[in-house]
């Protein structure tokens, strides 16, 4: 394991031990003494040194357990033995940062009578699906969610190993030899490593959430038949409709919430749909609709109860609360929109309830669109809201303003990187060209506030948001991770600007940013300006074929620059922006050949499309060119001005699709 | 005063709280407070408000409020870390710096100069407006011109 990473593991456990420390101290004092802190912190100690192959450690920690729950559990036990249970952690911590041999650890270990936990022989008869059965033990979630935050540390060393992998391929290209080959050896296997560690994190992350979780529809299930008969006996039709129920939720949640959700349900089935005969009389479909929805975006889980029914009739509602309703209206206690107490509905208190409980568990109850609410026959719509940690969120960290920010992938559609040339910002906002269509360009730098520091010249990062409304200019990507999203309570920065936040290497943290924040920027852009003709610089020797060429373009619409051979065509090249360089091949002064592997060495023309036009028609001369990156080879024995003018055009079509990085359709796809 | 020690003001939370009730200090002479200059004012923060002390890497939140200096990570969980005077970091993005953590709410102050272990006494004590802006802090001034903070239970 890499140093920095052994560091961050052997630091992290040292804070623990603080824990086991103060527990040695109450218990050695006779106090009343919590020993679940410490317990915990060993059990985690466990997992991960038995993930990282600390063996000793995992040995300690297995002991340590076996000793805390003696003392627990009141038997016979020195209590002197947790402070040197903690300080044989201590060493075995050291000697695993610095490879020394865990003397007190090992010494702490012999001492300690061992539970052995050997499998035991079959009994006679006694089958292996049996035995199986009779060893299913059933799992805390809270146990379960905290192996899942303990994988997060994995994926920080994860981090770390590729961040050193890199380092070394730095190192490597200045090496030669065998020491070069050695780097290189070193350095994938480094990245093998990562490469597995990361793999085994995610089938535990997988495997583990897929404990904790359940689809909503499995708790789900019972809510649209009960619904139906609740219908059936008020005399009223409802087509229930289920949304997003594959969704998987935390199982403690949802099993939480079932009732509230049947409240919900409930209210709306008796107070919101209309019987048939009103629906008719309304003109309406005599069947009402009730739609469940769950929905997770990022952070945020919502649960929503809509139907069509008759909505509120809010005058009326006043007058029966004797004063003019606010937007919390539906859990003022006591206050109904039924006529009639009944064993369904009428007492006013169902919704008080639903918000207390969705209060406890952290959300709140809210009503969505408290407008539609206005109109008598609008149908209504609740929904239950919950800010919650959201795990394994693909993130694609970006670096802007000095600063990092990740963005859900899943709000992204690709990633472009784009010539710096034609995009020109004016107060944070631009225009660029993509495949023939005007893109509004955001800079996310100038949006947040923070200063610019992308570098001139160079190549524009791009990042277009899935609901295709522009691209955000951002100084560079970093890399793609799943990571877990915690919420943030807010109130000291705009409200939508973060998803939440989570935790990347070297204890950072980490912000995600909700690009559904930047929505309204869009519609403050002026229109996107006309069209320039694309420009183009022509280069031959030869003034008939110059002068025919540029003639020919400049009736095409191309706005043309001749000039006679490779080293003025580099003089004009650092003096005016062009599209695309039509080039001879030979030629004095400077040849075709040296000035396309000029324009090449240079960052911000790398992207810049070259056609070389030249009769040399050798195959080794075409390849030549081409690997010097011409775009395109023509010969001048067969070009003629359709085919001159079809490549320059295809060519620069090719060239504005300009780099897509990555497209959310290939994640996909690899996922 | 002493200079700052995070880990001895951990070990001596850690003994605090190990002595059996009833029992007095052993050390009665220890500091009580934690204290840390900002703009020409100290501030003290009694040592039974605190949950940790940290050298932290802190996140500033791009168009947050002026109060807060940013976010940080601390057994494993995010805190908000804000600041009591107006000072503000100078660098933009990521800085490490000094964190107090609280332990009665969720909230970490920013604290990077002169950290000390101090006795700040209570003759004195008139009201303060210099915490006004930071949720759940009040500020008193004591006669020795000490800010004392107290934290609102949460």
């Amino acid at each position: 394991m890499s140093s920095p990473a052994l560091d961050s593991f052997v630091g992290e456990h040292r804070q623990q031990l603080e824990a086991l420390r103060l527990l040695g101290r109450k218990v050695a004092a006779g106090s009343t003494a919590d020993f679940g802190p410490a317990l915990r912190s060993l059990h985690s100690l466990k997992g991960t040194s038995s993930l990282l192959g600390l063996a000793t450690l995992a040995r300690l920690a297995h002991a340590g357990e076996e000793l805390l729950l003696k003392l627990r559990r009141g038997e016979t036990q020195p209590p002197a033995r947790i402070e040197l249970l903690a300080e044989a952690l201590d060493d075995a911590l050291a000697a695993a940062l610095h490879g020394l041999t865990p003397e007190l650890a090992l010494n702490f270990l012999q001492e300690q009578v061992e539970t052995p936990d050997p499998e035991p022989l079959l009994e006679e008869g006694e089958t292996r699906a049996e035995r199986r059965r009779s060893r299913t033990a059933q799992i805390s979630v809270d146990d379960l969610q905290r192996l899942s935050q303990n994988l997060d540390f994995m994926d920080g060393q994860t981090r770390s190993l590729n961040s050193l992998a890199g380092r070394l391929h730095g190192l490597e290209l200045e090496l030669s030899g065998d020491a070069r080959d050695d780097c290189r050896r070193v350095r994938q296997e480094l990245r093998s490593v990562a490469i597995r560690l990361s793999e085994g994190a995610r089938l535990i992350r997988q495997e583990s959430r897929r404990l904790v979780t359940i689809p909503a529809r499995d708790l789900l299930l019972d809510v649209p038949p009960r619904a139906r008969q609740l219908a059936s006996r008020l005399g009223k039709q409802l087509e229930f409709r289920a949304e997003g129920w594959d969704l998987e939720i935390e199982l403690p949640l949802l099993q939480a919430l079932l009732d509230p959700l049947w409240q919900l349900t409930r209210n709306a089935v008796v107070h919101g749909l209309e019987t048939p005969q009103e629906r008719l009389r309304l003109g309406k479909p005599v069947t009402g609709v009730l739609t469940l929805s769950v929905q997770r975006i990022g952070a945020v889980l919502r649960f929503a109860v809509s139907d069509d029914g008759r909505g509120v009739q809010l005058d009326e509602l006043s007058s029966r609360a004797q004063h003019r309703l606010d937007p919390n209206w539906p859990f003022e206690p006591g206050l109904t929109t039924a006529n009639d107490v009944s064993e369904d509905a009428g007492r006013g208190q169902g919704m008080v309830s639903v918000r207390a409980r969705a209060r406890e568990l952290g959300g709140d109850a809210t009503w969505s669109a408290p407008h539609q609410l206005q109109a008598a026959g609008g149908g209504s719509r609740m929904e239950l809201v919950f800010l919650q940690r959201a795990w394994d969120v693909s993130l694609l960290s970006v670096r802007c303003g000095a600063s990092n920010f990740a963005l859900p992938t899943a709000k992204i559609r690709r990633l472009l990187s784009v010539t710096a040339g034609p995009l020109e910002l004016r107060e944070g906002r631009g225009w660029v060209s993509l495949e023939g269509q005007p893109w509004r360009v955001l800079d996310l730098a100038h949006r947040l506030g923070l200063p610019p520091t992308r570098p001139g010249g160079a190549l524009l990062s791009m990042v277009q948001l899935a609901d295709e409304q522009g691209l955000l200019l951002v100084d560079s990507f970093g890399e793609q991770m799943h990571t877990r999203i915690e919420p943030l309570p807010g109130g000291d920065w705009p409200e939508g600007l973060l998803q939440g936040c989570c935790l990347l290497e070297g204890a950072e943290v980490g912000l995600v940013l909700e690009p559904d924040f930047f929505a309204p920027e869009w519609k403050n852009f002026s229109s996107p300006p006309p069209r320039r003709p694309a420009r183009l610089l022509v280069v031959d020797d030869s003034d008939a074929l110059r002068s025919l060429h540029a003639s020919q373009l400049g009736e095409a619409g191309f706005h043309v620059t001749a000039v006679a051979n490779g080293q003025l065509a580099w003089d004009r090249l650092g003096e005016e922006t062009f599209d695309l360089v039509l080039s001879d091949v030979q030629m004095p002064v400077m040849d075709g050949l040296t000035l396309l592997s000029r324009i090449r060495a240079q960052p911000q023309w790398r992207n810049l499309p070259v056609i070389l036009l030249t009769s040399l028609s050798a195959p080794e001369e075409q390849r030549r060119g081409l690997q010097l990156g011409a775009d395109e080879y023509l010969l001048k024995q067969t070009v003629h001005a359709q085919l001159l003018l079809d490549t320059v055009v295809g060519t620069l079509a090719r060239s504005t699709a300009l780099s897509p990085i990555w497209r959310r359709d290939d994640d996909e796809q690899r996922d | 005063m002493s200079a700052f020690q995070p880990e001895l003001i951990l070990r001596e939370r850690a003994e605090e709280y190990a002595r059996p009730a009833g029992q007095d200090p052993a050390t009665p002479t220890l500091p009580s407070h934690l204290s840390w200059r900002q703009e020409g004012l100290r501030y003290c923060l009694p040592l039974g408000e605190l949950r940790g002390v940290a050298r932290s890497r802190i996140t500033p939140v791009p168009l947050s409020r002026e109060l807060l200096v940013g976010l940080t990570s601390f057994e494993d969980t995010f805190w908000p870390v804000r600041r009591v005077g107006s000072e503000r970091p100078r660098a933009p993005g990521v800085f490490t710096g000094n964190v107090l953590f609280l332990r009665s709410r969720r909230l970490a102050l920013w604290c990077d100069q002169e950290l000390e272990l101090t006795s700040c006494g209570s003759a004195g004590l008139g009201e303060s407006r210099a915490v006004e802006e930071c949720p759940g802090l009040r500020a008193r001034v004591t006669e020795e011109g000490n800010v004392l903070l107290e934290v609102d239970p949460a």
